[in-house]
């Protein structure tokens, strides 16, 4: 089998494992309940629940030391089988009684096997039949909608997919890491590293050993899964925040199909990383406050409507008095009314009856009644719709710190939007505080398992300290400096100088440069210019902000190729502020908000995305917020379509004629794109290991039994393969040859020993000298590199190395002609396999010079 | 009362119950022609002695199978051995006294140089055989100096690959035989708790020589731990990775541009050495194919035996006859072992082994006994066994004329010499009765051709192994005879239970170790065919006349074979590799990077699965 199907297979089978996690089975146990709920809405709170289930089952599990295959299948199954009964009234041993009834007639013979089989056969078409039909009548009624998503689709197969075809190896250097994380989860030893946000790795893991798929195969392509998933999201919250049937398709199309934006908006996309991982929940959240403040709306709407009849009742002097739903107040005579006391018992009375009850009667009745208006209160939260959007605020919010600390930056800041677009609900002291307590709810679920290990005495992990140190500000004092250098770089008219100064390395937090000291001395030598009245200031600063995010949206997110396009996503954040405000005038509160919500939002992305320029605490590498910034922008882009197009056709009671001009702009959209050349063409993106290596790797697996094999590679062979294999460090044994050399004796103990050697070596994080990287006698004869880690593997180091292993390789299969085989060979690549009598193994340490 | 109905009823059930049993009976006596030898028409090959194919210096050239050998090549030398396995390898071997008398032709370089230790001198014969390795000349050391004059001769040492000599004299616990070096796998000749000590015959005492890293150990002594501990003083590495010092037995260097095989002990002295050399050739290239010739042969000698002979002893021991213990004891056990292991018997009868009693062997036995050989395709043989004072001729002449008087029409087509002397065997095989006799079965001779032709055209076999013993050495002979030629000859005696001297002489102890033996050690060769002795015959016939050439072209080894008749048989050693195709030929996987060829055609065509052909690949 070719490794293009095989990986095309793997694509499928992971994406039917993730989908069954958090769409079909959700959907089994949730669709009666949120029926009601448009799909969009719908398809959020399945994910939301799968991945919050899969997330916190592992972590739970992990922390009790009890996870694996059968622990996991089991907690799934049955909490699925309780909810399922509880939520549609089942009685799972009634049914169990009925199965068991009916095979204890088949067994008796009272029931014959033809008849049952029939029976069977029947109720199982019976379901088909109704399942295809269901199906066809929402293909029918959907089908433009079906075929968009279907192009969308393909568009990301296309787009991020075929680089899968090509590079077989993990595209990212931090992978390795990851899958070592995985790796342990599935030795119950979680965190093994130290503290870290374990969302992702605990979905991996959990469909690897769920599904049985080996880590290495998640990690090499779930970033296709998870690429279509936040995109289906992003689409999914499109719709929601639109009012026309094809406006979000729009700035999702535009997202995905067109070659405008730079390089760094997608270059994560190609590999399987937690942070775009991450991305599944940072919108779901901001649909929840949506959501909920809409429904706030709704209830206060409602209360106008009570206040308003309730002002021609009688008030009873001296007590509170509030209205409830219509719904979820119980049925009472006119004359009844609802009073509560101070210390907050609701209490009923009608008419003069109620007076004359005894004291001691009364009292007891009290007890009872507000023992059961407790449960009443509680039965009462749990059927209310908003307590339900607050809970997948908190699930999705929490998620994003679950998954990356970055995403729940990103979706604070959103948040920070979405109290700027309803602000007007927002700081209701109601709304507020169950808002604000819900936040620090969900922060709290996501940080438990990481405080329960942290009580426990497990250290943090090396980048989550990073970060604990950017947000407390210890880190500030060197990101101004750097920023100061930029600026003085910048200043000078020196941008190359200003590039290399200033890189602060992802989440490693290790910051590179030397130019503090330049930065420091120009700081100085600006403090010594005349200073300017306070307008003048404020003019000044106002330029510099606009004139810094202008520079950093042109450095990231959209290059100087497109400049419509830059203007559009300035002009973007106006028009939606804009259109809120027309909104407001014509009472569309909500939509005024979500528009002015996602303005304010774009806002504080764009201060994060500048903030290095603007001489902020960089709490986010620019790199990585223009990410979120273009996913943001998407969104933005399909609501303001939509705003203009409900602003002409959206007052016409039909509304099919808003759908249908909608699809008409889209089509406009895609034509015009696809006449100007805009459109994307699939990025090559070059794995940090060969194809042969990844070839090798699944052939020596399925060759041979686990554990019966080494593999002396350079490095992401020792995560991929640490459930199959052995894996010694090339490195290691290099180092062992030239430290033993004749007098000791150097074996790896597995039948097969496959030495994996690059011929030409991969560029892995370092360039090297000279054009042609080829392995050489020449650098066989330099001396082994010095150091540790990574560097090993960089730049000339991997060449000498690769040299030094080759030529170590030719000796031995001199040695022995008939032992070492190459098991696999290409022009760059070349896999030795040396099959051995484990009883008496070669002695690798050979007299080369005999 | 039974009603007339029922009476014919069951009346006619009784005559169908007759009719069932007794009809099958009498078709199967009418059938039966126990009175002809099957085997005489499909094992006749027409192949003579003048046949058979010996390499000549002239075919060097298109073969390319050539060895030298220098040493003696008198009887019972480690020359005889060398010679014969060029012999059934179809290698033109040049010999040579001592190594000044071999002066290497550049334009035709042998394959291998095989060198007796006796021949050398050496002070100045290490010197020019370190040349022939500078020229790609591999060398076989078929045994080692005495261990003082290694440990005196370092650039013999240094051929060799001899670190050290740990000790002068060590004795092991046991050997251990590598993987992938003869057939039938790993083998680890050493002693445990359920073993009787008889099993161990091995050469257990040797010199201790420590090899260096890149030599290749194929055969070494097994110690215990606390042994090596004691002998030798271990450094951190030596701890980890001990078993890399164990004393050498079989090994392979490489020195300048070639290979050097070192042997210590006489391995290559017996004819168990065939098979080490052609292993040897094999760990040479990259695949090696030679002829075999895949027979595998279950003889039982001295049965039946017709005649109530040694009737005392015989009453006493069994409580009946000879005649009953053969029918009703020998005969079941024999043939349900040949059955379990899917065996071809060939029987040598035995009419009576002294006539000097006034008993005579039975007609009726020998016919019930052919008939049953017939049922069950066995070969029947005759047996020249005879009692001390019984004059062999009469005996002969008595057993013709009984044979004679029974099945006069059937063709003795193997003859078992047993006792007999090579003269009294030349003499009886004048005898018109044994015109048609075309193989000789004799007993075990280490030191002789396994197979020949002897007088007559007619073919020498020997016996390889007893059934009722197998032994450490007799095992890697076997193995030895099975990677070289793919034949295995077990000889069953009776005669011991006819005539029993010990206890242990009693068939109950007798048949346990035959069928321990027979079921146990011959597993791995289960590929190769069961033959009778006659169809062995054949098979030696063809093996002995036939003459090959092969060349390998990319991932297709083509083999043009001459002096082919119907089937030839050939053994693949790869590295690994597996056949995918074959045109021309059939094949067998015996066991990885192993395949026993069967051609049927003189062209043949062998494809290889490309070394690096993956279950996954990548597109191009």
């Amino acid at each position: 089998m070719s490794m293009e199907a095989l990986t095309v297979l793997q694509c499928i089978g992971i994406l039917a494992a993730y989908l069954t996690m958090t769409f079909v089975l959700p959907a089994i146990l949730l669709y009666r309940k949120i029926q009601k709920l448009r799909f969009c809405e719908r398809f959020i709170a399945y994910q939301m629940t799968g991945n919050f289930y899969m997330m916190n089952l592992v972590s739970v599990l992990e922390l009790l030391h009890i996870a694996n295959r059968v622990t996991l299948i089991l907690f799934t199954v049955l909490p699925c089988v309780g909810i399922y009964a509880v939520l549609y009234k089942k009685r799972p041993v009634q049914v169990l009684n009925d199965v068991f009834d009916c095979l204890e007639r088949l067994a008796g013979g009272q029931f014959g096997v033809r008849l049952f089989m029939r029976r069977v056969r029947q109720a199982v078409w019976k379901h088909v039949k109704k399942a295809v039909r269901a199906l066809f009548r929402r293909i029918g009624r959907n089908f433009i909608d079906i075929v968009l998503i279907v192009a969308l689709t393909a568009g990301l197969c296309y787009v991020y997919g075929t680089n899968l075809l090509e590079h077989f190896g993990y595209c990212a250097s931090d992978l390795p890491v990851h899958n070592y994380w995985v790796n342990y989860l599935g030795r119950n030893k979680i965190f093994v590293a130290g503290i870290y946000p374990f969302g992702f790795h605990c979905v991996v893991y959990y469909l690897h050993e769920v599904f049985v798929i080996p880590t290495y195969v998640m990690f090499r392509v779930f970033c296709f899964v998870q690429n279509l998933m936040f995109h289906y999201v992003l689409l999914a919250f499109a719709r929601y925040c639109c009012k026309s049937k094809f406006a979000p398709y729009i700035g999702v199309f535009m997202y995905v199909f067109l070659k405008i934006f730079g390089e760094n908006t997608f270059l994560r996309f190609f590999s399987a990383l937690p942070q775009e991982f991450g991305m599944i929940f940072i919108l779901p959240s901001i649909y929840y406050l949506f959501a909920f403040f809409a429904k706030k709306k709704k209830q206060t709407e409602n209360e106008n409507a009570d206040s308003q009849r309730g002002n021609e009742q009688p008030v009873l002097a001296g007590e509170h008095v509030i209205r409830i739903d219509e719904d979820e107040m119980p049925p009472l005579s006119e004359e009844s009314i609802i009073r509560i006391e101070e210390h907050g018992i609701v209490k009923t009375s009608v008419g003069q009856e109620a007076e004359e009850v005894k004291p001691q009667v009364k009292k007891a009745s009290k007890e009872k009644k507000s023992k059961g208006k407790k449960k009443e209160k509680l039965a009462k939260l749990l059927k209310s719709e908003d307590f339900w959007y607050l809970a997948g605020f908190a699930i999705s919010f929490g998620m994003t710190l679950s998954a990356h600390f970055y995403d729940t930056m990103i979706a604070g800041l959103l948040c920070v939007g979405v109290a700027g677009g309803y602000f007007f609900r927002l700081f209701r002291p109601r709304n507020f505080g169950k808002v604000m307590l819900t936040g620090i709810l969900s922060i709290f679920i996501a940080i438990l398992p990481m405080l329960v290990a942290f009580a426990m005495g497990t250290p943090l992990q090396g980048s989550l300290g990073w970060g604990m140190k950017v947000i407390s500000g210890e880190n500030n004092k060197e990101v101004v400096q750097t920023v100061q250098k930029e600026d003085a770089a910048e200043n000078a008219g020196n941008a190359e100088n200003a590039g290399n100064s200033g890189t602060i390395t992802g989440e490693s937090g290790a910051i590179t440069g030397n130019g503090g000291q330049t930065g420091t001395a120009e700081g100085e030598s600006v403090a010594a210019a005349p200073r300017r009245s306070l307008p003048q200031r404020i003019v000044d600063k106002q330029g510099f902000a606009v004139q810094a995010f202008w520079d950093a949206m042109k450095t990231y997110i959209i290059t100087d190729s497109y400049p419509l396009f830059q203007k559009l996503l300035v002009g973007s954040m106006i028009f939606l502020a804009a259109m809120s405000l027309i909104f407001f005038m014509v009472r569309q509160t909500d939509y005024a908000a979500r528009c002015l919500s996602l303005s304010a939002g774009l806002v504080a992305l764009s201060i994060l995305q500048a903030s290095s320029k603007l001489g902020l605490p960089t709490l986010m590498d620019a790199t990585r917020t223009c990410i979120f910034y273009a996913y943001v922008l998407a969104a933005a882009w399909s609501l303001c379509a939509d705003g203009v197009l409900q602003f002409i056709f959206g007052w016409f009671k039909r509304k099919w004629i808003l759908h249908t001009f909608s699809l008409a702009a889209l089509a406009a959209v895609v034509v015009s794109c696809y006449q100007e050349d805009l459109i994307r063409v699939p990025r090559d993106t070059p794995a940090m290991e060969t194809n042969d290596a990844i070839l090798c790797l699944t052939n020596i697996i399925h060759d041979n039994e686990d554990f019966t094999w080494t593999i002396c590679s350079a490095n992401d062979e020792l995560r991929m393969g640490e459930d199959y294999g052995y894996h010694h460090e090339v490195h290691t044994f290099l180092k062992d040859l030239q430290r033993k050399g004749r007098t000791h004796s150097i074996t790896i103990p597995t039948s097969k020993v496959y030495f994996f050697i690059e011929k030409i070596p991969i560029m892995y994080g370092r360039a090297y000298r000279g054009d042609e990287p080829e392995i050489s006698e020449m650098f066989a004869d330099e001396p082994l590199p010095r150091g540790s880690g990574i560097s090993m593997y960089q730049g000339v180091n991997r060449l000498i190395e690769m040299s030094k292993l080759y030529e170590w390789a030719q000796e031995f299969a001199e040695l022995y002609p008939n032992d070492v085989k190459v098991y696999y060979e290409s022009d760059n690549f070349v896999c030795y396999c040396v099959e051995q009598d484990l009883y008496r193994p070669f002695n690798f340490s050979i007299d080369i010079k005999n | 009362m039974v009603s007339r109905r029922n009476f014919f009823s069951i009346t006619l059930i009784m005559l169908v119950v007759v009719f069932m049993f007794q009809v099958p009976e009498v078709i199967k006596n009418q059938v039966n022609n126990y009175g002809e030898n099957e085997y005489v028409e499909i094992t006749d090959t027409g192949l003579t002695e003048k046949s058979v194919y010996t390499a000549s210096e002239a075919d060097v050239e298109d073969t390319g199978r050539f060895v030298v050998f220098i040493g003696d090549t008198g009887e019972g030398s480690v020359g005889s051995v060398v010679r014969e396995w060029s012999f059934y390898t179809k290698r033109y071997m040049e010999s040579y006294k001592s190594v000044k008398e071999y002066e290497p032709d550049p334009g035709n370089l042998p394959e291998a140089v095989l060198v007796d230790s006796k021949s050398l001198d050496m002070k100045k014969d290490i010197s020019v055989l370190g040349s022939y390795t500078e020229k790609g000349i591999h060398i076989i050391f078929c045994n080692l100096p005495e261990v003082t004059e290694v440990s005196k001769n370092p650039k013999l040492r240094m051929m060799l690959g001899i670190k050290g000599v740990i000790r002068e004299k060590i004795k092991v616990e046991g050997i251990r035989l590598m993987e992938g070096f003869l057939l039938g796998g790993l083998k680890e000749y050493i002693l445990d708790e359920t073993m009787e000590k008889t099993q161990q015959d091995m050469d257990l005492v040797m010199p201790w020589y420590r090899i260096s890293g890149g030599a290749k150990m194929f055969m070494h002594g097994m110690m215990e731990d606390e042994d090596v501990e004691a002998c030798y003083m271990m450094t951190e590495g030596d701890v980890i990775t001990k078993n890399q010092n164990l004393p050498a037995v079989i090994w392979r260097n490489k020195y300048q541009n070639a290979m050097v095989f070192g042997v210590n002990g006489e391995y290559l002295s017996t004819n168990a050495g065939l098979g080490i050399l052609s292993a040897m050739m094999v760990e040479l290239k990259k695949y090696d194919i030679y002829p075999v010739i895949n027979a595998q042969n279950l003889v039982v000698v001295n049965f039946p035996d017709l005649a109530n002979e040694n009737e005392a002893e015989i009453m006493k021991r069994y409580s009946r006859s000879l005649k009953a213990v053969c029918r009703d004891i020998v005969w079941p056990g024999v043939v349900s072992v040949a059955q379990q292991n899917s065996r071809k018997l060939t029987c040598m009868i035995a009419p009576q082994m002294e006539y000097q009693d006034n008993l005579n062997p039975e007609e009726d036995t020998l016919v019930y006994y052919m008939k049953l050989f017939q049922e069950q395709n066995i070969e029947m043989g005759l047996s020249g066994t005879y009692r001390k004072g019984t004059d062999v001729s009469t005996k002969l002449d008595k057993d013709i004329e009984f044979l004679d008087g029974v099945v006069p029409e059937y063709s003795m087509l193997s003859f078992y010499q047993g006792n007999m002397s090579d003269e009294e065997l030349e003499d009886a095989l004048k005898r018109k009765r044994f015109a048609q006799v075309r193989t000789i079965f004799t007993d075990d001779n280490k030191s002789e051709q396994l197979v020949s032709y002897g007088q007559d055209n007619m073919v020498k076999q020997r016996s390889i192994n007893d059934g009722y013993s197998h032994t450490f050495s007799e095992n890697l002979r076997m193995i030895s005879i099975q990677t070289a030629l793919g034949y295995s000859n077990i000889q069953v005696d009776i005669n011991p239970i006819a005539y029993p001297v010990t206890e242990e002489d009693s068939w109950e102890k007798l048949s346990r170790k035959f069928a321990g033996n027979t079921s146990t050690y011959w597993k791995t060769f289960s590929k190769f065919e069961k033959t009778t002795l006659s169809e062995s015959d054949a098979h030696i016939r063809k093996f002995l006349a036939l003459n090959y050439k092969q060349e390998k072209k990319g991932n297709t080894i083509s083999l043009e074979l001459s002096n082919f008749q119907e089937e030839a048989w050939f053994i693949l050693r790869t590295q690994g590799e597996d056949i995918k195709y074959a045109e021309g030929a059939e094949f067998e996987k015996i066991e990885d990077g192993a395949y026993l060829i069967t051609a049927t055609e003189p062209k043949v065509q062998l494809e290889l699965e490309g070394e690096q052909e993956r279950y996954y690949y990548q597109l191009d």
